[in-house]
């Protein structure tokens, strides 16, 4: 690439500062603030601050809420993520293999990605509702004594699938963009060398589709721990019983509605060391097995 | 490996057609027989449908109407896996994410052959192809001539009935071509394993085969030995796609077994029943200097290409381009130039359809 001079050196740097702004001012300002509120205790009306050092996290830690709201987010975040990740995938493998109409199926499978969390939540609501939801009638016709209100199963099954619902069409249009990534060669080779359909999907198409589902991981990973928020508030509030509270929604409540700023703080930074753990973590040891 | 004559596979192709979408057809009728043993050739200009055969033998597209046969047995619903056919791809088509080894070893595994088969053969293979020290690396740890030595090896250690090649060398650079062409003649002769190559390079159509396959446009122009394509080219389309530098073309009126060649008058050798015919003379059949029984033209020369042992005259006549081919020496300040014609060297096809005029 050639190189420009710039005959003014403060030019470049007019140039990046839309994005470096952007970056202070939402993420690490906030995550600044984060880590000062975190240990500091304040009254509810804010006209009193305290420095308590390390208080608010021994809070948040002794507390065993927190335990179960941690325990929810890990078990839904692997749930979510296996079950968009894989019907993604199984959708991508479909859609590619057609001959006809491929457009039609990929058109059609990425319109939910057009909505909003909360607008997935207002319309799970209506589907899941108990005075006239069709889902809830037919999950209880089928035997299943489904009900969201008062079941934290039946609650969590359906945050799981409502969560992994929204995400399949992004994780459909990266695997099929990462099927229609490998050589029609290699395919043809494979046909050549490999009877069994299956066998040929899970040694030759699977392996070779890795970088993206390693991206796709990430990205799961991180949605079903944050972006879920939204369809949590306007589902089941973290209801029933405090069981399908996410790290994330406990932090909003505590913080916002309990007025517990330090304390939420506290776990938003807590929140922040672990989601940094797991990606430090996935690059480390993930990343070199999926590239060749 | 020994050679085993009685384990060598035909193959045969009978009147086989191959059209996408009802579209015209890409295959029209085409039949070809390829013998115990035999190396065959399948040469043409791109689109002319010789990939589309390859890849109808190999089971890779599917066949409209018509009969692919291996030792006899009608192959047309057998799936490519079961044809018991090896293919080497233009692009190598190696599986990046496996290392050569397991390149090898993939299409055996998946027949369920014994480990300790599997190793021997890796083994053999690796020596016979001279990657043994690259066993352990990946695709993209190796240079085009290495990987192509890969996919011969994936190809070759299945003993298959047939290999088929897609123009196997054309990713490679010049050098390492006629390298690899001269091992690729080597290893039949060794292997004697049924071959059909696609190739749009007539050098490598010339220097491998048996036999070669002249394809136009779906149709089968001439099949023959490398040197009954370039001394007997049955028509006009394969005496213009074989040799290089191509053949030199001219249109002629005939009367009376008399052809006007630049405003010279010429007895044909030949009976000639239409009043035009094509006259084609191959740069090489052109001399320099005055011989018995040929008439001589002058030519107008615009560019002289020298190549070491012989000379490219780039010449034209009355706005006809004109190639010379010469071992003499060429000023290349020259203008003009005298050149001698001989009838007998000269290949006659009809206006019509384009077919060779035999002589008597």
């Amino acid at each position: 690439m050639k190189k420009v001079q710039f005959n003014n050196k403060f030019i470049p740097y007019l140039f990046v500062s839309p994005q470096i702004i952007i970056i202070l001012v939402f993420f690490i300002w906030p995550s600044i603030m984060a880590i000062y509120y975190s240990f500091v205790m304040q009254d509810a009306f804010g006209v009193s601050t305290q420095f308590v050092w390390f208080q608010n996290y021994k809070d948040a830690l002794l507390n065993s809420d927190y335990y179960s709201s941690f325990g929810f987010t890990l078990i839904f975040s692997t749930l979510v993520t296996f079950f968009s990740l894989g019907t993604g995938l199984f959708l991508a493998h479909k859609t590619n293999s057609m001959i006809k109409s491929r457009g039609i199926y990929r058109t059609l499978l990425m319109w939910p990605y057009a909505l909003a969390p909360a607008v997935v939540g207002l319309m799970a609501s209506f589907f899941f509702n108990q005075s006239h939801g069709d889902v809830y009638h037919f999950l209880n016709q089928l035997g299943w004594k489904f009900d969201p209100t008062s079941d934290p199963f039946s609650a969590q099954a359906m945050l799981v699938f409502i969560a992994s619902w929204k995400q399949v069409s992004v994780n459909f249009i990266f695997f099929l963009s990462g099927l229609q990534g490998i050589p029609k060669s290699v395919l043809e080779a494979s046909f050549i060398d490999c009877k069994s359909n299956s066998k040929r999907f899970w040694t030759i198409i699977f392996p070779l589709l890795a970088p993206t589902t390693f991206f796709l991981f990430i990205t799961n990973i991180t949605y079903s721990f944050f972006d879920t928020f939204g369809m949590i508030d306007t589902t089941t509030r973290g209801t029933p019983m405090g069981e399908t509270k996410t790290l994330a929604y406990k932090i909003y409540q505590d913080g916002f509605l309990g007025a517990d700023i330090g304390g939420s703080s506290a776990q938003s930074v807590i929140l922040m060391l672990f989601v940094l753990i797991i990606t430090i973590f996935q690059f480390k040891y993930l990343e070199k097995k999926v590239h060749y | 490996m020994e050679i085993n004559r009685k384990k060598m596979s035909y193959l045969n192709i009978k009147n086989v057609i191959k059209n996408y979408n009802n579209e015209d057809n890409i295959i029209k009728n085409l039949s070809l027989k390829v013998e115990k043993g035999e190396f065959l050739v399948i040469v043409g200009p791109s689109g002319c449908g010789k990939s589309t055969l390859l890849r109808m033998i190999a089971g890779l597209e599917d066949i409209n109407s018509g009969e692919i046969e291996i030792n006899g047995k009608i192959i047309n619903n057998v799936p490519p896996a079961d044809r018991n056919i090896a293919m080497v791809f233009q692009n190598y088509a190696l599986y990046p994410h496996m290392n050569v080894e397991k390149n090898l070893s993939y299409g055996l595994k998946n027949r369920k052959i014994p480990k300790a088969e599997i190793a021997t053969r890796v083994k053999d293979i690796s020596k016979l192809l001279q990657i043994e020290d690259l066993l352990k690396r990946k695709p993209s740890e190796l240079s085009g001539g290495q990987r192509q030595r890969v996919a011969m090896g994936r190809a070759i250690i299945r003993e298959p009935k047939i290999f088929l090649f897609d123009e196997p060398l054309s990713n490679l650079d010049a050098k390492l071509r006629t390298q690899m062409r001269i091992e690729i003649r080597k290893l039949h002769d060794k292997l004697k394993i049924t071959s059909v190559y696609v190739t749009h390079d007539q050098i490598e159509a010339m220097t491998l085969a048996d036999r070669i396959v002249v394809l136009n446009s779906g149709i089968i122009e001439q099949v023959g030995t490398p040197d009954e394509i370039y001394h007997e080219p049955q028509s006009l389309f394969v005496s213009k796609f074989m040799g290089t530098p191509p053949m030199n073309i001219f249109k002629s009126k005939v009367y009376d077994n008399v052809a006007n060649l630049f405003g010279k008058e010429m007895k044909l050798d030949r009976n000639i029943n239409d009043n035009e015919v094509y006259i084609g003379i191959r740069p090489e059949d052109i001399y320099l200097e005055p011989i018995e029984n040929s008439i001589k033209i002058e030519i107008n020369i615009d560019m002289v290409e020298k190549l070491g042992s012989e000379s490219l005259i780039y010449a034209n006549i009355d706005n006809h381009n004109f190639i010379v081919k010469t071992n003499e020496k060429i000023n290349k300040s020259l203008k003009s130039l005298y050149v001698y014609i001989k009838n007998e060297k000269m290949y006659l096809f009809s206006a019509k359809d384009e077919k060779l005029i035999k002589k008597q």
